[in-house]
């Protein structure tokens, strides 16, 4: 506000004087010409001293002209060759004019700058309102989302509870039917053998759930942090190929592992062996017997790129994105069948996103899966 | 859960009569903030249409665009320019760098027009997560499609916005550069705590999304 | 029609824009070569014309031609046609010398003769007179009456008895002042008359004729031929006379025809010029179409032959309205030129009158025919590099084509933050080769215009009319030899009876005002040794008294002598005009030359003492002598010429008194430095509107490249700009940038135009000091050209990109980046 009354102030004065100066300059002129006029009338009248009543009256100078003088006048002047513009009083007046002219000019110009001046800062205070008010907005934006994030995760916890409550439900329901049915009645000692059985691998099946469930819930609140260390991308892959190693030679399954250049890239060995090794088993849980899984690794501009194909069946393009869901097992029929908690994929999509890596799915040339793995290198 | 971008009975209609096209036919959007949404949608499907609105690139003929709450319309071109530079970072499939400019000056392009100073070392910090701390004073002509894309990623992220929209960024892409640039976007998404629209017709890359959003023939199908 | 005109054509419908402006770049050089090959020719013809229609038309007269070789003459193939005239008699008269002459038709028309009212004489006893005659005879009458003259047939010895005849006054005609000063006069009777009063045997004719085909003759071959014919027919060489006025105002300057070709290579370079960089700039969009072209089977001649015929196409259409419009705006400008340049000038308002009636046709057949073909050799020539880049696009690169050079830089030093002037001056670095010729095309004619302007404000008249005349005020004699229908003309009698005389000059002292009176003396003759192409060179020699001591020493270039020395009378200061002709004569030279001295002649021999560089006010001849050297070599009176100089307050009383004087003698000639200055004025001024007029066409040329090039940066730019706006830039920042670019474009030319071009002027101001150009001498920068030209300049720059952009902003900003797709 001060600002503007300055430069208000700033420009009133300058009007000001700009038109004192006009009047002053205009008053010089109408001056000059008088004297110029008077000078006139003194050279007649020193000429002809005799004659100075009647100079004295016709240079009267209340009255007027009238046409005949005029053209006398003129007729004289342009006998002897005098144009207007030879007279004096026409050069002082342009000389005054040119003054005066100049002075507006200049006036003109300081204040066209001035006023831009203006306009440019005050434009720049609305300006600077304007981020300041946006700024504002963010952070409150930020503190919503940071709000929204913490009910977000506690309703995480308590879907997760939720689902894993839902989980654990029908294996242990199933369990407790078995020995429910093993209790009761008679049974046979093949009939309880198959009982038996059942339970063992219902309690197996439970002991994975479990164990994924507690991965997943640790991963989830927190508990569990990914620690990632300088050390040799090979290894880790190496590690995971070998325990699955044993179930893949059960099926007749060959895990190829293409050469490639070791590097050392910053990772959490344990974890991301893990999910390798979730990877891994499902390609050889859905796979059939005689086929062949292949692991191919190579070095893109700023990460390692793991491709892990195999010949199964593969899984259908609309079902792609579900997989990292958690929980998610697929419609199909021959997934149903196989043993699973549904949560591996998850698992291995967290384990890599924490660490700026990446999993999806494509389809591998021959119709199984092509699971691609991102690590950065740096 | 506020939404930090939402469109409200969205239209754009092009032509008439017979060649009426109605590229966005009644839409209603919503993208959460801080998340990976794609966009999916065969070629027609009116997706760039809708992206270029959700930036305030072009005026619907009816409905609304929210950011941030702020009903984006409203604002007059002037406003909106600057209110697009501030909280949006754009990426294009192509054509994302000015020739004329080396690979610094692409990525701090934002933030002069902005009229601020540059954050040399978060600057510095994105440029060498996307590995061209070395090309620095690159031209544009000298670098392969992945390269220029990374430059691209880099710009949108300098200015740091709210937002960033991609229109397809690895369209012209092979396979193995498009996962490089993904899961690039991706992961310095996540932490700068950004929002990512991005418009694709690859579905493999839609996995990687938080949330897939379906558009057909102007609507959306599936979200 | 053939698929590659066919495409061609296509083309050209859609490149509208391009091609517009093409067309006008096409459509003004068409102009300004027609408008210059016209104008250039009219003036040429126009003053041919004006001089036959003012001057006597005839080459040759014969004097004293039998009857019977009259007609034999008339039957000579190598003459056009011929006049007769015949002097009969004189009429008896006291103190005036009557003549009584007849003319047949055509003697009266090459001869020019005019009435003052009433018909030449028809009848038998038709006489025409003077009112001088009537007065001199003392007799009074009017058309239509009858007058009775005393007068004397001319016979073989002598004049005849007295007669008396009646006469019916059938017409009058001018009497001159001439006339009545010498008492002589003329009265026309009829042939018929004449042939009635002379005997066939005693009648001498004069001859008046044209020699046929003499356009491509020059004037000494015309006279050769005049003396040749004349023997022929027994004419001794004494009764042949060439009309030489007529003859040497028929002579035109090559120089000038120089003048004209030089103008129109320019047009054509600069036309050239701007449509090639029209093509070029323009050209960058188009090459992944013609790649496309390609791939689907077009060969490198297709191509070229498409890139051709567009071009042609174009041309084709603007050529025929340049060619229009100058036809119709050429009359009215050789108009305006005639009358500007008429003036005091009783030839050049002849001249006027022609072309204001139409009477000089001014469109020739031919002109056209070589307007058409230096536009279309333009064209062509403009086409062939465009045509050249077209054809060697190779399709797949023009497919993949991303509007980047692939040669060129690679990296770029760039700036830690960025501003949108520094973006601009990225965007201009990269295109460094477009933005340089638009700005050289431009500044080249920014640089012209400045020379122009240097030499037209270096040229002060004043400086130059004061070359021409030292004082204020001249009265010279006016002499000239070799004049055998005026040999009173020639100084050797003149000098013998001098009007200049002591009295004279007092006389002009006393006129109110004068305040100095400087005489300067003259002496000719022969220099026997110096002699061009077989005529032998003549001697001027002008006397200065000793007031021009200092003035002859300054100007010494080689050598060196005083005026003491000179005084002498053995030495004697050439003037360095001199060595244009005889570059081989040096200080110390002698030269024996043979001087008139009225009828007789002395030799003399004189050394070559200096060389002087002198103005044409000093009197412009070739060798300088003091005053007294000549008094003692010739009695007679040399005084030449008067150099008054008048108090300022009084100069027109004086001149007016002055000029009266003057007008005593025949012989006199007067001049005065405010006329010199006038005509200089004029001169000057008439130059700047030529050439400024041509200058500001050219600059339209250039002005239509710049335009091309503004627009065309943007279109190829549109995607890059709609992607800048896309992640952030606003309007308004968009209007900056495009406004900086003009800024940096107008800079750049103006850099060019009033930088190089004020240093260019400077040293054409020294070539045009060395070679006396305008007299120029002193250095004035021009201030108002280069302030208008600046103006103007910036002016264009700013409407430009107002336009430019206004235009760009037209398409949404979704269009832009679209567009790219």
């Amino acid at each position: 506000m001060d600002r503007r009354k300055r430069t208000g102030v700033a420009l009133a004065a300058g009007l000001l004087f700009l038109f004192v100066t006009e009047i002053l300059l205009l008053f010089l002129a109408g001056n000059s010409l008088y004297k110029e006029e008077q000078g006139k009338l003194g050279a007649l009248v020193l000429s002809h001293p005799e004659q100075e009543t009647e100079y004295i009256e016709l240079f009267d100078r209340g009255k007027q002209r009238n046409r005949q003088e005029e053209e006398a006048g003129k007729e004289l002047e342009e006998r002897y060759g005098y144009t207007p513009f030879d007279g004096r009083s026409v050069k002082t007046f342009a000389a005054y004019g040119i003054g005066m002219a100049m002075v507006f000019v200049a006036g003109l110009g300081v204040s066209w700058v001035l006023f831009l001046r203006n306009k440019r800062d005050r434009q720049q205070d609305e300006n600077n309102q304007e981020e300041l008010r946006e700024k504002y907005i963010e952070l409150q934006n930020h503190f919503e989302k940071v709000r929204e994030k913490l009910s977000r995760e506690e309703n995480n916890i308590k879907s997760l509870i939720t689902d894993i409550s839902h989980q654990l439900k029908t294996p242990i329901a199933s369990l407790k039917m078995s020995c429910e049915l093993a209790g009761s009645a008679d049974l046979t000692w093949e009939e309880r053998e198959e009982f038996y059985k059942k339970e063992w691998d219902e309690i197996q099946r439970l002991e994975n759930l479990l164990d994924s469930l507690i991965h997943v819930s640790r991963l989830e609140s927190g508990m569990i942090q990914i620690q990632p260390e300088m050390g040799s991308l090979k290894n880790t892959l190496v590690q995971a190929v070998n325990s699955v190693y044993m179930k893949a030679y059960e099926k007749s399954i060959d895990i190829s592992l293409d050469e490639f250049q070791d590097v050392q890239i910053v990772h959490d060995s344990k974890w991301t062996g893990e999910v390798f090794v979730n990877i891994l088993d499902n390609a050889v849980k859905y796979s059939p017997e005689h086929t062949e899984i292949r692991i191919r690794v190579t070095e893109l501009a700023t990460c390692m790129m793991l491709e892990f194909i195999d010949q199964g069946t593969g899984i259908p393009a609309e079902e792609a994105h579900r997989v990292f869901q958690r929980f998610y097992r697929g419609n199909q029929e021959y997934v149903k069948k196989q043993e699973g908690s549904g949560v591996g994929l998850y698992l291995a999509r967290k384990i890599l996103e924490e660490q700026k890596g990446t999993i999806c799915v494509k389809v591998a040339p021959e119709g199984g899966n092509n699971f691609v793995v991102t690590l950065p290198k740096k | 859960m506020k939404a930090i971008l939402e469109t409200r009975d969205l239209v754009k209609y092009y032509g008439k009569g017979d060649n009426l096209v109605k590229a966005i036919d009644h839409t209603d959007l919503i993208i959460e903030p801080g998340e990976f949404t794609a966009i999916v949608g065969r070629s027609g499907s009116g997706k760039s249409t809708l992206l270029h609105m959700l930036g305030g690139l072009d005026r619907p003929d009816s409905g609304k665009v929210l950011i941030e709450g702020r009903d984006i319309f409203k604002l007059k071109d002037e406003k909106l320019a600057v209110f697009r530079r501030r909280k949006i970072g754009f990426i294009f499939q192509s054509y994302n760098l000015v020739p004329s400019l080396n690979v610094w000056e692409n990525i701090v392009l934002p933030i002069g027009l902005d009229g601020k100073k540059v954050d040399t070392e978060y600057v510095m910090d994105i440029i060498c997560r996307i590995g061209m701390e070395d090309k620095l004073k690159s031209l544009p002509n000298t670098l392969s499609g992945g390269q220029q894309q990374r430059v691209a990623i880099a710009r949108a992220l300098a200015s740091r916005p709210a937002i960033i929209l991609a229109d397809e960024p690895t369209g012209n892409l092979d396979s193995k550069t498009e996962l490089e640039v993904i899961s690039m976007l991706k992961s310095c998404v996540s932490e700068y705590g950004q929002t990512l629209v991005m418009i694709t017709h690859d579905e493999t890359i839609a996995q990687m999304a938080d949330r897939m959003i379906v558009i057909e023939d102007g609507k959306v199908v599936r979200a | 029609m053939k698929t590659v005109t066919k495409t061609a054509l296509a083309n050209v419908k859609q490149n509208k824009g391009r091609n517009f402006l093409c067309g006008c770049a096409i459509a003004l050089t068409t102009f300004l070569i027609f408008v210059v090959l016209t104008v250039g020719y009219g003036m040429i013809r126009v003053q041919l014309a004006s001089v036959d229609a003012y001057y006597p038309t005839y080459h040759i007269m014969f004097r004293q031609v039998s009857e019977k070789n009259t007609k034999a003459l008339q039957v000579h193939n190598d003459i056009e046609e011929i006049g007769l005239r015949m002097d009969l008699g004189q009429i008896i008269d006291d103190d005036a010398t009557i003549i009584m002459t007849a003319m047949d038709n055509n003697g009266i028309r090459l001869n020019k003769a005019e009435l003052e009212e009433g018909t030449f004489p028809k009848n038998e006893k038709d006489i025409v007179v003077s009112k001088g005659v009537l007065e001199e005879l003392g007799i009074q009458g009017k058309l239509g009456d009858e007058i009775t003259i005393p007068y004397q047939i001319y016979e073989k010895d002598g004049m005849g008895y007295a007669k008396e005849d009646t006469f019916r006054i059938c017409g009058f005609m001018e009497s001159s002042d001439l006339n009545k000063e010498k008492k002589m006069y003329f009265v026309m009777n009829s042939m018929e008359y004449a042939k009635q009063m002379i005997p066939e045997a005693d009648r001498e004719y004069r001859v008046m004729f044209r020699l046929a085909d003499a356009e491509h003759m020059t004037t000494d071959e015309i006279e050769e031929r005049g003396k040749e014919i004349g023997e022929d027919f027994g004419v001794p060489e004494g009764n042949v006379v060439e009309n030489r006025e007529y003859l040497v105002a028929n002579y035109t300057d090559p120089s000038f025809v120089k003048g004209m070709i030089v103008v129109i290579v320019m047009v054509v370079l600069a036309g050239i010029l701007t449509i090639y960089s029209i093509y070029y700039v323009s050209m960058i969009p188009k090459v992944q179409e013609y790649g496309k072209l390609k791939a689907i089977g077009s060969t490198k001649r297709q191509i070229r032959q498409m890139v051709f015929r567009e071009g042609m196409l174009v041309t084709a259409l603007a050529l025929p309205v340049g060619l229009l419009i100058s036809s119709f705006l050429s009359r009215w400008i050789m108009k305006q030129m005639i009358t500007f340049m008429a003036g005091e000038d009783p030839l050049m308002q002849v001249a006027a009158e022609l072309v204001k009636n139409g009477e000089v046709s001014l469109l020739h057949w031919w002109i056209y025919a070589i307007t058409i073909m230096a536009v279309l050799f333009t064209s062509a020539v403009s086409l062939a590099k465009p045509m050249r880049i077209a054809a060697k696009v190779s399709p797949i690169e023009a497919m993949r084509y991303q509007g980047l050079e692939k040669r060129g830089k690679k990296v770029r030093k760039g700036y830690q933050n960025l501003t949108i002037f520094r973006l601009t001056k990225a965007n201009m670095a990269r295109n460094k080769k477009r933005t340089g010729i638009t700005i050289v095309t431009l500044g080249a004619t920014g640089i012209l215009f400045m020379v122009v302007a240097t030499i037209l404000s270096c040229a002060a008249p004043k400086e130059i009319a004061r070359k021409d005349i030292e004082s204020d005020y001249k009265i010279e004699l006016e002499t000239w030899g070799g004049d055998k229908m005026n040999p009173d003309r020639d100084w050797r009698q003149v000098q013998q009876n001098n009007p200049l005389t002591k009295a004279f000059i007092d006389q002009v002292h006393d006129v109110d005002g004068v305040e100095e009176v400087k005489v300067k003396t003259f002496m000719n003759g022969e220099i026997p040794k110096l002699s061009m192409d077989g005529e032998i060179w003549g001697a001027d020699i002008i006397g200065l008294d000793a007031s021009y001591a200092e003035t002859l020493e300054k100007g010494e270039i080689q050598g060196h002598v005083t005026y003491e020395e000179l005084e002498k009378g053995d030495k004697i200061l050439m003037s360095a005009n001199m060595l244009y002709w005889f570059p081989e004569l040096k200080v110390g030279d002698s030269l024996k030359m043979v001087l008139n001295m009225g009828d007789d002649q002395v030799e003399k021999t004189f050394e070559i003492g200096a060389i002087g560089d002198y103005y044409e006010s000093l009197g412009g001849s070739s060798f300088y002598l003091p005053q007294s050297v000549l008094e003692k070599m010739n009695p007679n009176n040399l005084n030449y010429t008067l150099e008054i100089t008048v108090n300022d307050q009084k100069k027109n009383s004086a001149y007016q008194e002055l000029q009266a004087l003057a007008d005593n003698s025949e012989y006199l000639v007067t001049g005065s430095y405010e006329e010199q200055l006038q005509k200089w004025e004029k001169n000057m001024r008439l130059m700047s509107v030529l050439c400024y007029a041509f200058l500001i066409i050219l600059g339209g040329i250039g002005i239509m490249n710049l335009v091309n090039t503004m627009m065309n940066s943007i279109y190829t730019r549109r995607r890059e700009l709609g992607m800048i706006q896309a992640i952030g830039m606003s309007e308004k920042q968009l209007i900056r940038m495009l406004q900086l670019e003009g800024i940096i474009y107008t800079l750049g030319t103006l850099a060019v135009s009033v930088g190089i071009g004020s240093l260019v002027g400077y040293g054409a101001f020294l070539y045009a000091k060395t070679k006396h150009i305008f007299q120029i001498s002193e250095y004035h920068f021009p201030v108002v050209p280069a302030v208008l030209l600046i103006c103007v300049v910036a002016f264009l720059q700013v409407l430009l990109t107002y336009g430019v952009s206004a235009n760009f902003r037209k398409l949404s900003l979704i269009d832009r980046i679209r567009y790219a797709e």
